[in-house]
């Protein structure tokens, strides 16, 4: 019965993959990690030449939370960087916890620099240039 | 199990209607171009088909296309991420905007975080895109009930590169390996599988994987990068070329691969096996020597049966003297029948040819208009 089964369920699965796939992703809810896409966004701010998104902190283990963790901040494109520019970012609700990033795009790959006065931002962890975006990652304490 | 000409065509009546509606997608070919690659493509499979149930051989007629399935993989992809990144390194930013293309052998590292809290720890997007998440999970799933392990004979786009290996060389050098060596890739499924789970990084594709010298690899950037790549091109020359042409087995697949141990235990759950008939048996030893995975000893032989990681892909059947060996539907009467040689092989063929033909398809028209324009794109 089964290894009858199988005859239909192989060609099934092909046919019916477009429609399947999405449904049963929605249904079981998996998602990619955010240690890969960096999380949810919980601000943006339009400037000129870019847009800045700055997603959560993310501290995500895979049973609870980890000492430490990332900021991901994205510079998407609108149309050209300004060759330097800076981002305050502060990362909970009181203002406690900041860093600014200093960008400068001018004269080759783009760098950035982080400052900040509080001991739990450790440093730049990642800078990324894509398609469309600066993709950069500033590691944290919890 | 040799058919005549009449019922090997008369069985091969559906798989090309299949065939053709599955490299079609149901549209007819457009194009000059399409429509000869189209037939080529399609003349191809249903021959290797017809073949396989005319002279009785299953795994000389599916190498080929098992083979191709692999060469196209790699030539198609490599195309696709030249002309998608201009190089077949993978950028931070790529790996940042969910850009990797998934692949089977992540499967087994993603399943803790996967069944603990839902998330997949690979940087690619469910569904969308170049070789999605969903995509591939929902594959796997349902090729794992139906055909088992069988994926590695039937379905793996990097099997056919240790396998063409394996054939190349008339003798075997290394003649001896004793089957225990193949728990070498359960150890690496446990170690990579938890390491995994650990980084929440998928650390087999970081650190072993030995198709990463073919396909993409981390941008040389420093120091760690450059000892990944070093390890992927030793891997590669080790496992996929030097010891399958020393052995005449797939290493890879049977010694090191962590998909395929972890593959191997679908085979309890899916229909399909093989099976010795240990009347006829006259223990010759042929199916051992020429099984490629070490699914095949003495002791599984005496039972009248394979290892649990046997691929079922037939050679123990085609080199068999006395054809004691045979495809067989598990709980029912031990002997070679035709009509479960067919069960398990229209499933096993229309998957390998669906995941073949897209692929080959356009390595097919990539080469006619290269032949035409001098231009591969």
């Amino acid at each position: 019965m089964w290894a009858s089964a199988c005859l239909v369920l192989i060609p099934a699965m092909f046919v019916g993959e477009n429609t399947l796939v999405p449904a049963l992703a929605r249904a079981t809810g998996i998602h990619v990690s955010a240690r890969f896409t960096g999380g949810e966004v919980i601000s943006a701010e339009e400037r000129p030449g870019y847009k800045t998104l700055i997603h959560r902190p993310v501290f995500d283990g895979l049973f609870g939370k980890r000492s430490t963790g990332f900021i991901q901040v994205d510079f998407v494109r609108t149309a050209a960087f300004p060759p330097e520019f800076e981002q305050a970012v502060s990362y909970d609700e009181n203002g406690t916890h900041s860093f600014t990033i200093k960008i400068k795009t001018a004269g080759g790959a783009p760098r950035a620099e982080i400052s900040s006065k509080d001991s739990k931002v450790i440093g730049l962890g990642m800078l990324a240039d894509g398609a469309s975006k600066l993709l950069l990652r500033v590691n944290i304490r919890r | 199990m040799e058919l005549s000409a009449a019922k090997s065509a008369l069985f091969t009546l559906p798989m090309l209607l299949v065939t053709a509606f599955m490299l079609s997608a149901g549209k007819p070919p457009s194009g000059f171009e399409h429509w000869l690659s189209f037939a080529v493509v399609l003349a191809f499979f249903n021959t290797c088909f017809f073949m396989m149930l005319r002279s009785g051989k299953t795994d000389r007629w599916r190498t080929p296309v098992f083979i191709a399935l692999s060469l196209s993989f790699v030539f198609t992809f490599i195309a696709h991420m030249l002309e998608v990144r201009g190089t077949m390194a993978l950028k931070d930013s790529v790996m940042l905007e969910g850009g990797a293309p998934f692949c089977h052998v992540v499967i087994p590292q993603t399943l803790i975080p996967l069944l603990v809290s839902r998330t997949v720890i690979f940087p690619g997007t469910i569904t969308g895109g170049y070789a999605a998440i969903g995509a591939m999970l929902f594959l796997w799933i349902g090729f794992s009930l139906a055909l088992g392990r069988g994926w590695c004979g039937w379905g793996c786009f990097f099997g056919g590169l240790d396998d063409m290996f394996s054939r190349l060389r008339a003798a075997s050098v290394i003649n001896r390996i004793n089957p225990k060596w193949t728990d070498i890739s359960v150890a690496v499924l446990i170690v990579t599988a938890l390491a995994s789970a650990a980084s929440l990084s998928p650390e087999y594709c970081k650190w072993l994987c030995p198709y990463k010298a073919v396909t993409e690899f981390p941008a040389v950037q420093n120091l760690t990068t450059l000892i990944q790549m070093v390890i992927f091109a030793a891997l590669f020359l080790a496992l996929v070329i030097a010891l399958p042409l020393l052995t005449k087995k797939r290493t890879q697949c049977g010694l090191f691969c962590p998909f395929g141990a972890f593959q191997s235990l679908a085979n309890r759950i899916n229909p399909f096996e093989m099976r010795v008939d240990t009347q006829n048996c006259v223990k010759c030893g042929a199916c051992i020597t020429a099984c490629p995975v070490f699914a095949m000893t003495e002791e599984s032989l005496a039972a009248g049966e394979t290892r649990l990681n046997c691929i079922k892909c037939g050679k123990c059947a085609d080199v068999c003297p006395q054809q004691a060996v045979y495809h067989h539907v598990k709980m029912t009467e031990n002997r070679p029948s035709l009509a479960q040689r067919l069960m398990f092989l229209f499933p096993a063929f229309i998957f390998l040819t669906t995941i073949t033909g897209g692929m080959l398809l356009q390595a097919v028209r990539r080469i006619v208009h290269f032949a035409g324009t001098g231009s591969f794109c």
